[in-house]
């Protein structure tokens, strides 16, 4: 199977290239709705917290008394050996590194990436993984990264980050 | 920029509509690019035989292509039903901190009431950003679908001035995706930033 990134852009520029035979151009038959002028979130205005994407599927609710369930590292490590890293255009020779527990507020400072938008003690999984990952971005940016990283809400099973790094980062659990 | 979301449907990769603001190898040629970048995605979290979900999202890429190079996504949360099927116009906007040149701010609202639903930041993303760009991008080899999205109010920010787009720039379209200025409505025809039109397969 051959896989591609393709964009379609404007404003400045962008890049973008046909692959195969199915390259015919069409025009929209559907009337555009009427723009709105742009109003913008009064200053410190705060969104809602981030619940990021499906994955993992989360844990039966913990009975009453009991510590909030959470999925396991089993559970994450069969998700992610058997998920291409979310992204990658390509992704070889890979392989799990680590899978850590940590509260979210050590996510952003081990990583060295902006903080996750949830609680700061929201427990979350972090799963290190080296190989070649190409991931896409906007035209005629090009890289292979030697690191992945993916990161799960531990209580929801939900993929909060993920992405390429340059380095090893380093990873303690709580 | 503002946009109509759309149920995406990524096929075996991800198909996604957004904006980006990039550093295209600032100070020089064969200096590393950067950027941060804002849309609705859906990156298929099964791959083969799933179709994911559409979520809104933000990203970076900073010193990307030198050693020390990063990419990082972030889901934030699925996308309002309501919002794709009454097509209502959401605002993403990439903003320099006035005070701190390495801080970009992401924020994704309610086009019509101000009303925010992420707002996110990058503190770290050091870039001196030459390009703003939007439209789709499409990864992947078979059973990708999006049906037609719109862009408007497109506009550049400097400082604390911003300016609504009024050049047509540079279109490229790969067929799939298609993509182009709704006719009549280039940016030079109008007064809110051109529509701009996406859709795919």
């Amino acid at each position: 199977m051959r896989l591609s990134s393709k964009r379609v852009g404007a404003v400045i520029a962008a890049a973008a290239v046909c692959f195969g035979a199915a390259c015919v151009q069409r025009s929209p038959a559907t009337k555009p709705p009427k723009p709105v002028p742009i109003v913008r979130p009064p200053p410190g205005a705060v969104g809602i917290a981030a619940t990021g994407a499906a994955a993992i599927a989360a844990p039966q609710t913990a009975q009453p008394g009991q510590p909030p369930s959470q999925i396991t590292e089993a559970d994450v490590r069969a998700y992610v050996s058997s998920h291409r890293v979310p992204g990658t255009i390509q992704a070889t020779n890979v392989r799990i590194l680590s899978a850590t527990l940590v509260a979210n507020q050590q996510v952003s400072s081990a990583l060295g990436t902006p903080r996750i938008d949830v609680s700061d003690q929201q427990p979350m999984w972090v799963v290190l993984l080296s190989g070649k990952f190409t991931f896409s971005g906007p035209p005629r940016a090009s890289a292979v990264f030697p690191y992945a990283v993916e990161v799960f809400n531990a209580r929801t099973g939900q993929l909060m980050q993920y992405g390429g790094l340059g380095r090893a980062p380093r990873i303690t659990a709580r | 920029m503002e946009l109509t979301p759309v149920s995406l449907t990524s096929g075996d990769i991800f198909i996604d509509d957004e904006g980006w603001l990039i550093d295209y190898f600032s100070p020089s040629p064969g200096s590393a690019m950067s950027w941060v970048e804002t849309g609705i995605d859906n990156t298929n979290p099964i791959y083969y035989g799933g179709t994911g979900t559409t979520y809104y999202f933000w990203a970076y890429g900073l010193n990307y292509g030198s050693p020390g190079g990063v990419f990082m996504e972030y889901p934030l949360g699925a996308v309002s039903p309501s919002d794709i099927s009454h097509g209502n116009w959401i605002a993403f906007e990439i903003k320099q901190h006035p005070k701190k040149p390495a801080t970009y701010g992401v924020t994704i609202s309610e086009a019509a009431s101000g009303t925010p639903l992420y707002t996110e930041s990058c503190a770290s993303c050091s870039m001196t950003p030459n390009t703003i760009l939007e439209g789709q991008e499409l990864a992947g080899s078979s059973n990708a679908q999006a049906p037609l999205a719109f862009f408007s109010y497109n506009s550049s920010i400097a400082g604390s001035t911003t300016t609504i787009q009024s050049g047509d720039g540079t279109v490229t379209a790969a067929h799939p995706p298609n993509a182009g200025w709704f006719p009549g409505n280039k940016p030079s025809e109008t007064s809110n930033g051109g529509m701009f039109f996406t859709d795919c397969c």
